[in-house]
């Protein structure tokens, strides 16, 4: 009986765990780069939602709206300007809790790509 | 003597009011001196149409008209788009003939249907103005000529962006309560399968820098070419420059001859091409069958599309939605009589 108990005990621990790991999505927020495009200052933003969808912005102007996923350090996204059912993969390396950079591992989606790959994104209040 | 203290404070208070509504603060920027060029029927042969003749500011910079009237009221061949929203434009004119902003700003200038007046000219009486020569060289030291007359237009252009909707409201801010349920429902079916407007409407402005046939070319009564007059590519025939949607809910009428009066005529011409237009020539493939969208959906979809209006126009929307209201009824009862 006590051994019962111990492993409930035990296997409650390890779920609150893998639980605390799901709330804890740092992603979770709003991100912004800026860049200089064609001698304008151009702003490039993503809301990532904790229900796993995120929208895209340029210049503040909503353009995309998609599905993500974290695991661990890498980010599995999707949208359907970038293909249905087509899901990009990327690193994502936090510094501190306050800024991140996106490291492409496998995205057919140019687009996308050359909007995130190794650029740094501050986030938002 | 109390009476004429208080005629007098009031006849001052008036002409203090007036003075300073009627002084004009004077440009300093590029795009400042744009806007009044803009506004300014001195770039056409009359003298009597501008720039916002045609690009109402009120209906985001677009007209009302099908297509609208130049000088001596000629007809144009294609409605006027928007001009708000171009900084991220990659081509400009239905059929893409500009590729740049400095470009397209002198060719209604010119245009003999349009302002007609050729560019020479035009700069021949900016450089009359005593105005105008001290604006221009306020803002680029240097007379006005074509390349800073091109500039300053375009520069005015870039200014007119709009990210205010109240879809960029609920995406960004998380305002929930930002547009209706109506309006969330039509953006996924925007993005989704069975609608698939993303395909061609993507980008900030919710268009791209490609050109597509949406079958308004039959080479019968629809016999507008496109970008194919361009190109010169007989496979361009028909295909038109994919239209912006923001702010689209209060610049009716659409396409490029304006030949749809509502946004609700649009989505049942992509909902069915081939009722409204049999015979097109080298419709898209995207829209080779019929989408077969509910009532509901199809309301979804215009609810998705005006809340893309920019906060500014807020009033302007809920005008026309009346007025479209009010025909709607008067088509039902005549129908019913």
């Amino acid at each position: 009986m006590k051994k019962i108990i111990l492993s409930c005990l035990l296997a409650l621990v390890v779920l609150s765990a893998f639980k605390l790991t799901d709330g804890s999505n740092l992603l979770v927020g709003r991100w912004e780069n800026t860049r200089i495009i064609k001698g304008s200052k151009m702003s490039l933003i993503g809301n990532f939602k904790a229900d796993g969808s995120y929208s895209g912005f340029i210049n503040k102007k909503a353009f995309v709206t998609g599905k993500y996923q974290l695991k661990h350090d890498t980010l599995y996204i999707g949208d359907n300007t970038c293909g249905l059912n087509y899901v990009g993969i990327y690193k994502v390396e936090f510094f501190k809790k306050d800024s991140l950079k996106f490291h492409v591992i496998q995205d057919t989606c140019q687009g996308r790509r050359e909007g995130t790959d190794n650029f740094l994104f501050r986030k938002l209040k | 003597m109390k009476k004429l203290y208080i005629i007098l404070f009031l006849a001052g208070l008036v002409l203090v009011v007036a003075q300073s509504a009627f002084t004009d603060t004077e440009p300093k920027t590029a795009a400042e001196l744009g806007r009044k060029l803009f506004f300014d029927p001195i770039l056409s042969k009359t003298k009597k149409i501008s720039c916002a003749s045609c690009h109402k500011e009120e209906f985001a910079f677009a007209d009302t008209s099908a297509v609208s009237l130049g000088v001596r009221n000629q007809k144009g061949v294609r409605n006027t788009p928007s001009a708000m929203n171009m900084k991220l434009q990659a081509a400009f004119f239905w059929d893409g003939r500009a590729r740049t902003l400095e470009q397209q700003a002198l060719m209604p200038i010119e245009n003999p249907i349009e302002m007609d007046l050729p560019v020479k000219t035009a700069v021949w009486r900016l450089n009359n103005s005593k105005i105008y020569r001290d604006l221009f060289q306020a803002v680029f030291q240097e007379t006005p000529d074509q390349h800073n007359l091109a500039k300053t237009l375009a520069e005015f252009e870039r200014s007119l962006e709009t990210s205010d909707s109240p879809l960029d409201d609920w995406l960004l801010n998380d305002n929930e309560s930002a547009v209706s349920a109506s309006a969330k429902r039509g953006y996924a079916l925007f993005n989704g399968t069975k609608a698939n407007c993303v395909q061609c409407h993507f980008g900030a402005d919710f268009n791209n820098t490609e050109f597509r046939s949406i079958g308004l070319y039959d080479g019968k009564t629809l016999r507008d070419s496109g970008r194919a007059a361009i190109t010169k590519r007989p496979e361009d025939l028909g295909k038109f420059k994919i239209g912006a949607l923001r702010n689209v809910a209060i610049t009716p009428p659409y396409m490029h001859n304006g030949m749809f009066k509502s946004l609700p005529e649009v989505i049942d011409y992509y909902n069915d091409p081939g009722k409204v237009v049999p015979h097109a020539i080298r419709r898209d493939t995207l829209l080779a069958k019929p989408m077969n969208l509910t009532e509901q959906e199809k309301t979804d979809l215009v609810s998705f599309m005006e809340a893309l209006t920019d906060k500014r126009f807020a009033g302007k929307l809920q005008q026309l939605k009346k007025v479209q209201t009010t025909i709607k009824k008067v088509k039902l009862t005549n129908s019913k009589l």
